[in-house]
């Protein structure tokens, strides 16, 4: 999700940092050796957006994580974030190219000198350079895309995208009217997930929902709005209290929070389709994060 | 003592009970109603949900001292994208309106106390969420300002036979895993709240034989999300570890039962008493046609 308007100056050097310790970190840099390297395949991508209406633009976010650029490209997966296990199940699959929605390193703007002597943090560094990986993170301009193609991947996903409008603020669902219970049952069959927190009614009639990200603030123009707000893993000392508030004070509003994951993973995997076409010359391969999240007792 | 306390003077001697000056925290302290209103009796609770106020008029009991913000502005160090733009997005908003009205109309008053007590008792919200859960944990020395606790299990369980217990113990509804729930925890780290942030949760699970996690929520992005997507590459990492999040509210609900015990016994003349807060969130057992 779009977090531009909360960069601070400390996060920006910190960022500035890690973008030099990445650049400069993982050895000398390798030989194309005539095949296509993931700088290549970068300024294709840049060549792309801009024919799109997206100019390349700095970004406190997009750019290389991990790896050394002029790596030689034996293929190229898409994700939503570059966990170590993505890594592996995309080395297995011969993809040296992580193209990243979210942070490699935990934090959106990836410091890594913090975490420099953790050992899953030299685990995920050691891993990359062994199998010669790189991870370039797209998440500012993949939004900037009109329309946003994070959130219309949900909609494809819900298979709500006839009733989706996001020309609206926030966007929102105008679907068949059915309670909240089956909006939440809709979403767990559609993402394959019992991860589905709902606040509210079971049986609120629900006919719009709203699009929100993270956070309360932007939770309240979703509920403002419309019926149910949708979110991505929300605070819940916040986010759930102002609902159970509302609800008692006679409002018809519901909450239905997913994983982050589940909110933006479907827009990553659009960007495969996206990105094949200009490079025809490698395998291309949507490489899922998934949800961090089981329901144990679901049947209990 | 003859006359009773005005809001404000509790609040100066809960601050005073300490015997160190507390550290300023934003979004603390008395933070709705008229702070110079006697008090009649006290209510401790984790939210000043409306429902908590409208049984406070019913009982005629005045003062909430509680660990969240009547206007949800969670706050605190960790938490500043959390709160960016929510003080502006709050200010006219109809529920916020209706709470403050209320509370005003019907001469209440809110004390929020939860990073006064996070500070001199860093460790009192995990230590009450374990003991809650049949769990024991180890002392840690004083100058450990950790949240979390560690607890070595009397004998060998599984994540899911916690989480089946925390839904007992806890009341929560929601319990969710990351990792294999069947996974099985011999020691565990406990925290309250959401899991620590990446650099503290690591320090935490140095530790090579804790194999289970026992927290409130996974959290949101950046540091906290972070703390989730480290935890699963631990996990990737070769690690034998589980996470179960027993939800934000029932993990720190053992703590605020707790603080009430101890606000009791600093103000002995008030009735003081634990107002439980119930787990508000639900989740679809079964999947539509799967049933």
């Amino acid at each position: 999700m779009n977090m531009e308007s909360h960069v601070s100056r400390r996060r920006f050097i910190q960022w500035m940092s890690t973008a030099l310790a990445v650049g400069t970190g993982l050895g000398k840099r390798s030989s194309a050796q005539g095949k296509i390297t993931a700088l290549e395949v970068v300024e294709r991508i840049k060549a792309k957006l801009a024919t799109e209406g997206v100019a390349w633009r700095p970004s406190h976010f997009d750019g290389f994580h991990l790896g050394d650029p002029d790596t030689a490209l034996t293929g190229i997966a898409t994700t939503f974030q570059p966990g170590l296990d993505v890594l592996q199940r995309a080395a297995a699959k011969q993809k040296n190219l992580v193209i990243c929605h979210e942070s490699t390193f935990w934090d959106g703007f990836d410091p890594i000198q913090v975490m420099a002597d953790d050992p899953v943090h030299k685990a995920k560094i050691q891993f990359a350079r062994e199998n010669r990986m790189v991870v370039w993170r797209i998440h500012d301009h993949w939004h900037r895309v009109k329309p946003d193609p994070i959130f219309m991947g949900l909609a494809r996903k819900l298979e709500w995208t006839p009733y989706y409008d996001l020309t609206s603020w926030p966007g929102h669902y105008s679907i068949p009217e059915m309670s909240l219970e089956e909006v939440a049952r809709h979403i767990q069959t559609k993402m394959n997930t019992l991860n589905v927190v709902v606040v509210g009614d079971r049986n609120l009639r629900v006919r719009t929902i709203g699009d929100c990200s993270h956070i309360l603030s932007t939770v309240l123009p979703a509920l403002h709005n419309y019926d149910v707000a949708l979110v991505g893993e929300t605070p819940q000392q916040d986010s759930f209290e102002y609902v159970r508030d509302a609800v008692a004070l006679g409002e018809k509003k519901g909450l239905v929070m997913i994983s982050h994951e589940g909110l933006e993973e479907w827009g990553m995997e659009d960007f495969a389709g996206w990105l094949k076409p200009i490079v025809p010359e490698l395998p291309v391969e949507w490489v899922p994060t998934g949800d961090p999240f089981e329901v144990p007792l679901a049947r209990g | 003592m003859d006359s009773k306390p005005t809001g404000r003077t509790v609040e100066l001697l809960l601050n005073s009970a300490f015997g160190d000056p507390m550290t300023t925290a934003r979004y603390e302290g008395l933070c709705a109603g008229d702070p110079n209103i006697e008090v009649t009796r006290v209510a401790v609770c984790y939210a000043p949900t409306v429902e908590h106020l409208r049984r406070a008029v019913a009982e005629q009991r005045n003062l909430f001292i509680s660990r969240e913000h009547p206007f949800f502005l969670h706050g605190g160090p960790n938490y500043s994208y959390e709160t960016e733009g929510l003080e502006t997005a709050i200010k006219d908003d109809p529920v916020v309106v209706a709470k403050r009205d209320f509370i005003l109309a019907h001469n209440l008053m809110v004390y929020r106390f939860g990073a006064a007590w996070d500070q001199f008792r860093p460790q009192a919200q995990s230590s009450a969420l374990a003991r809650a859960m049949g769990l024991n944990p180890t002392i840690r020395p004083a100058s450990d300002r950790s949240r979390a606790v560690v607890c070595d299990l009397s004998r060998e369980t599984t994540l899911l036979a916690l989480a089946q217990s925390a839904v007992e113990q806890l009341k929560c509804t929601s319990p969710r895993t990351v990792g294999n729930f069947h996974t099985k925890v011999n020691r565990v780290a406990v925290i309250a709240g959401e899991t620590d942030p990446k650099e503290a949760l690591a320090k935490v699970l140095a530790d090579p034989k804790i194999d289970g996690v026992i927290a409130g929520a996974g959290g949101v992005i950046d540091e906290v999300d972070g703390a989730i997507s480290y935890f699963r590459d631990l996990i990737a990492s070769g690690r034998r570890i589980a996470l179960l999040a027993v939800g934000y509210g029932p993990s720190q609900e053992p703590g605020v039962r707790e603080m009430a015990q101890w606000i009791h016994s600093v103000l002995p003349y008030l009735e003081v008493e634990w107002w439980p807060t119930s787990d508000s969130s639900w989740i679809p057992r079964e999947m539509a046609g799967t049933g």
